[in-house]
């Protein structure tokens, strides 16, 4: 299976290798899609995690043992799909292929799971259609 | 050389028998049939485009209070408008910004006045003998004003270079989102469904052309600005940058805000999409050669929007764009339009349909269009 989590640092555990840990402790494979990690800050990862249920379980432990903040992303990019002309400015900026025109040009096309929350597509809308709910929100 | 006149043409249409094609119909026609079989068989051809127009809007008159106003400042829903005309009458700009929140602006007064919502007029004068009153604030709907004409002084650009990024830095423009080192290029128009790509040589579109406008009827009032008949050509005529140019006008109360949406480009500002058809008759081979331009013969120059003299790149075709990527200088780069290829086709449908129900007839240009222009540029003093 796989998950998505946004997960935050307190400054002073920037130190430890965490992602790393995960990794080799409990045999998951971990895709970060986004981050904002620098020294003295709380630092900010948005990743996806794959593996065995219980492994991810024991690491999601682990991060609560760390004091490590954690929350599954759940919903995620909204795209008011009723007021949109399919122009295709968003499509431009999708790099990870969630939004696409579909051959003839007549429909925007949006792929959830594909989506890598980079928020880019929101300014790129002129109608500002696009955005991320509260619990996908990269904050 | 056999041709046809518009006259004939407005006769079939009232007889039922002319025979209309939009604009994509006639190039898919146009691979297998000769400009002669397209011409004895095909009477009018609908083009359409739907793209972002900042160089339009609206001349509103609100009718007057009692007592009167010489309203000298004006702003709808916090948006100053043009007021330096007569005592009530005002220009919406599409691109003008209200005062508090910059991604609301002129285009969508437009929109939402066309939608048949409610506006906030607020404006002040010095008062004078004629127009005592000095103040007033009240809400306005299409229905309360008197008049609400659209004139655009700039729309549906024969054709418009492709826009690309090669700095560093993203940049923020009127051609969208450009991420830097050429990562993404932006396009605009309809490619072989854009109204004045499909009559390169403007030989039927002129003054006093009769054109769909935002879902109303409305007219080619003059050629637009920044009208440039001097840009290279390829072997179809084709410009190979931004050309001619057409001011538009028509009733707005009498349109419909699915063609007409107010737009906001992040860090540029305010923009309107506007929804322009214009059908051209098959008058002779020549036409039906220009018609049957196919997205792959309609070529473009790509811009680098990253410095602030725009270089050229190179060149690429409507058909490559479309497909997504194109590639430049051995650099794939990927593609995407800012302009609604699927309301375009919308509004070239519902023109042809127009045209078959009687509800449309063609139009005699008054008179031609300049030929042989340039543009002119701004020198700076100091």
């Amino acid at each position: 299976m796989n998950t998505r989590y946004s997960i935050s640092f307190p400054p002073e555990k920037i130190k430890k290798p965490i992602i790393s840990e995960l990794i080799r402790n409990f045999s998951l494979e971990i895709n970060i899609l986004n981050a904002d990690v620098s020294s003295g800050k709380t630092g900010k990862l948005v990743v996806e995690i794959f593996g065995k249920e219980q492994n991810l379980l024991n690491g999601l432990s682990f991060l609560n043992e760390e004091g490590i903040f954690y929350r599954q992303i759940q919903k995620e990019l909204i795209v008011n799909i009723n007021d949109c002309i399919a122009c295709g400015s968003c499509t431009g900026v999708c790099f990870s292929g969630a939004l696409k025109m579909s051959e003839t040009f007549n429909v925007l096309e949006l792929n959830s799971s594909l989506c890598v929350l980079c928020g880019i597509c929101i300014k790129a809308c002129p109608l500002q259609l696009i955005s991320l709910n509260s619990n996908g929100k990269i904050v | 050389m056999k041709k046809k006149t518009i006259e004939e043409i407005n006769r079939k249409i009232s007889e039922g028998t002319a025979v209309v094609l939009t604009a994509e119909e006639v190039s898919l026609l146009g691979k297998t049939k000769s400009p002669e079989e397209i011409f004895n068989r095909v009477d009018v051809v609908t083009t359409a485009t739907f793209g972002p127009m900042c160089s339009s809007g609206v001349f509103i008159n609100f009718g007057h209070s009692s007592p009167a106003i010489r309203m000298e400042e004006i702003t709808l829903n916090d948006v100053p408008v043009y007021a330096g005309i007569a005592a009530v009458d005002a220009y919406i700009g599409a691109t003008s910004e209200s005062v508090f929140n910059k991604k609301y602006g002129g285009g969508h007064i437009i929109e939402e006045l066309i939608a048949g919502k409610e506006i906030r007029l607020k404006a002040r004068g010095k008062g004078t003998d004629c127009y005592p009153k000095r103040e007033i604030e009240t809400s306005i709907t299409k229905d309360s004003v008197n008049e609400i004409i659209m004139f655009n002084p700039r729309n549906a650009y024969q054709n418009y270079p492709v826009a690309t990024n090669a700095s560093d830095k993203t940049k923020y423009t009127y051609m969208g989102t450009l991420l830097p080192g050429c990562a993404n290029a932006n396009y605009s128009t309809s490619g072989e469904l854009s109204p004045l790509l499909n009559d390169p040589k403007l030989r039927s579109i002129g003054i006093g052309t009769r054109i769909f406008l935002g879902g109303a009827q409305g007219y080619v009032a003059w050629n637009g600005t920044q009208f440039n008949t001097s840009k290279p050509r390829n072997e179809f005529d084709i410009p190979l940058s931004n050309a001619a140019t057409l001011a538009v006008t028509g009733n707005a109360k009498e349109m419909s805000a699915e063609y007409i949406k107010a737009a906001y480009y992040e860090k540029y500002g305010v923009s309107l999409f506007v929804g322009i058809g214009i059908p051209i008759p098959v008058l002779d081979v020549d036409m039906a050669k220009a018609v049957s331009i196919r997205n792959e013969q309609i070529e473009t120059t790509i811009y680098d929007y990253g410095d602030p003299a725009h270089p050229a790149l190179g060149t690429t075709n409507y058909a490559e764009l479309q497909k997504g990527e194109i590639s430049l200088n051995g650099l794939k780069v990927k593609t995407a339009p800012l302009s609604s290829l699927k309301k375009a086709r919308e509004i070239a449908g519902k023109l042809k349909k127009q045209i078959l129900d009687k509800e449309f007839y063609l139009t005699e240009p008054v008179n031609i269009f300049p030929e042989n222009t340039s543009l002119n540029s701004l020198k700076q003093l100091i």
